[in-house]
């Protein structure tokens, strides 16, 4: 039978005939009943005992406190008595608890599933700006496939590059700060006299392989020039290939 | 539409009664359905605090039945499918754990792909990136260039041709200004040119670094104090030997490496160099 929408289908009250959609929908159909009866036991202070035979012949049993007691209570075998004793109450704490922690875990779903669908939405908006490159890999040809790797191939050398970078800044900011308590006075001196050397340079034909010496040291430099330092990580992360040469 | 209601006991007595009556005369229709559609044999036996007298259904002796066969059974039969309140909720509790963790890692995996095209356009910058963001990306692209190698492959066994040029992603006017420039553009020029945009890409690198130096020795010398002034002319006057000294204080020895480098190489000879390791 062909559907036409896709959404839930109506079905008739009667028995299936088919074997694996039977054991399907028996499946589905107890889990909800159970499901059911929990709440109602919840909500309401009842007690209910649920008895299910499977296709198969095997017996499905839900019960509140337990099925046990509430079989020989409904054949009149034991009075049923209506005080609370104490491992009922530690019972029902437990029980309340573990609602509240069911509550929590469908709420968090729900707030996935609202990220899935506003996901999709973004995705069948730019599906339709018939953008070849979005096409799963399978759907393109010789040319696209070539072009797109060796774009892709550029961009992962990117985020190597800027993995490795985070990766030594976070070592380096521990060095420094050791350095630092270790020796202030030679630190700062060091950076002054070094700060000269490089200006003297700076006139000669020969400054620019200096460059990356002074960086270094200055990177070291104390906290009162933060603004600097700012300046420097923003020229650092226009050219990441120039500096990974030098740590 | 309804409001969603809390799962805990209901405080007021009469809504609490009309809510039972409502949800047993549901639960029962549903048993009602399951027997209908499985063809199998079912029963309920419900207490509240309302009514002394159990409710069977489908009826006391329907009831009586089915606990017969139950009891049948042996123990382990019976007890093998057998829950209590606490014991269904701890179930339903993991297996809604187990569907959340899996929305999350298709979200996570719609995320990053979303990511990876972003930045194939231009539209995002790899270097706003935090860490974790920057590993699943290079993991991902990884995944993706497994699936576009092994279509390239396809492809090449099937003879299919490739003379055709495809559009490209974003236009050259778009491309990222700086250093990557150049190399972008490697994918379409001759073995020749690459060199050029080198050195141009390098005088245009010298250029910037030089001003902003400038601009921080000013800087310092605004904030900094008189004995600051004094240390620097100590400095001018002692010359450059006395500066080697503090470096080795410092472990710096590389850089020194390189200021001797600086001091005894010819200009012709640097320059070469750096034009090779670029």
């Amino acid at each position: 039978m062909a559907r036409k929408n896709l959404g839930r289908r109506k079905i008739e009250l009667v028995k299936m005939t088919n074997e694996s959609n039977l054991q399907v929908t028996f499946s589905k159909r107890r889990s909800g009943l159970f499901k059911k009866g929990s709440e109602l036991c919840t909500l309401c202070d009842a007690e209910i005992a649920i008895i299910v035979f499977s296709p198969s012949g095997k017996a499905y049993s839900f019960g509140h406190p337990n099925v046990n007691k509430l079989l020989d209570h409904s054949l009149g075998r034991v009075i049923r008595h209506n005080n609370t004793n104490f491992a009922e109450s530690r019972t029902k704490l437990r029980i309340q608890m573990l609602n509240e922690s069911l509550t929590e875990v469908m709420a968090e779903k729900e707030k996935e599933q609202e990220t899935k669908q506003s996901i999709v939405q973004n995705e069948r908006e730019n599906k339709d700006a018939e953008k070849w490159w979005r096409n799963s890999p399978t759907e393109l040809n010789l040319a696209q496939s070539t072009s797109m790797k060796c774009d892709l191939e550029a961009l992962k050398k990117e985020v190597d590059e800027k993995v490795a970078q985070l990766h030594h800044r976070n070592l380096n900011f521990y060095v420094g700060s050791s350095s630092n308590v270790a020796a202030p006075a030679a630190v700062s001196g060091g950076n002054i006299s070094t700060n000269h050397g490089f200006f003297d340079q700076n006139g000669n034909s020969t400054s620019a392989p200096t460059l990356p010496f002074g960086f270094n040291v200055m990177n070291r430099t104390p906290a009162g020039y933060n603004s600097y330092q700012l300046q420097n990580q923003e020229v650092k992360q226009v050219h990441p290939q120039y500096w990974a040469r030098y740590y | 539409m309804k409001r969603k209601m809390k799962l805990s006991l209901i405080e007021n007595s009469v809504s609490r009664k009309t809510t039972f009556t409502k949800r047993k005369k549901g639960m029962t229709k549903k048993l009602t359905e399951l027997v209908t559609l499985c063809g199998v044999e079912a029963c309920a036996v419900v207490y509240s605090p309302f009514n002394s007298i159990p409710e069977a259904w489908p009826s006391r002796e329907g009831v009586e039945d089915v606990v017969s066969k139950f009891m049948e059974l042996s123990v382990l039969d019976r007890t093998k499918k057998m829950v209590d309140q606490e014991t269904f909720i701890s179930q339903r509790i993991a297996k809604e754990k187990e569907q959340l963790q899996k929305l999350r890692d298709e979200n996570h995996n719609s995320q990053i792909r979303e990511l990876m095209f972003g930045c194939l356009k231009g539209e995002t910058n790899v270097y706003n990136l935090d860490g974790r963001d920057l590993q699943d990306l290079s993991l991902y692209i990884d995944k993706y260039l497994n699936g576009l190698t092994r279509r390239i492959e396809i492809l090449i066994e099937n003879g299919e041709s490739s003379s055709s040029l495809p559009l490209p992603i974003v236009a050259n006017a778009a491309a990222p200004v700086g250093f990557d420039g150049p190399m972008f553009q490697y994918h379409n020029q001759n073995q020749q040119k690459p060199v050029q945009f080198q050195y141009q890409a390098l005088y245009d690198f010298y250029d910037q670094i030089p001003k902003k130096i400038h601009g921080f020795n000013m800087n310092m010398n605004k904030d900094s104090n008189q004995s600051m002034v004094l240390d620097l002319n100590q400095n001018l006057n002692d010359g450059e030997d006395e500066g080697i000294p503090c470096m080795d204080n410092n472990n710096y020895h590389p850089e020194i490496d390189c200021l001797a480098t600086v001091t005894t190489a010819p200009t012709d000879v640097c320059a070469p160099n750096i034009t090779n390791d670029l």
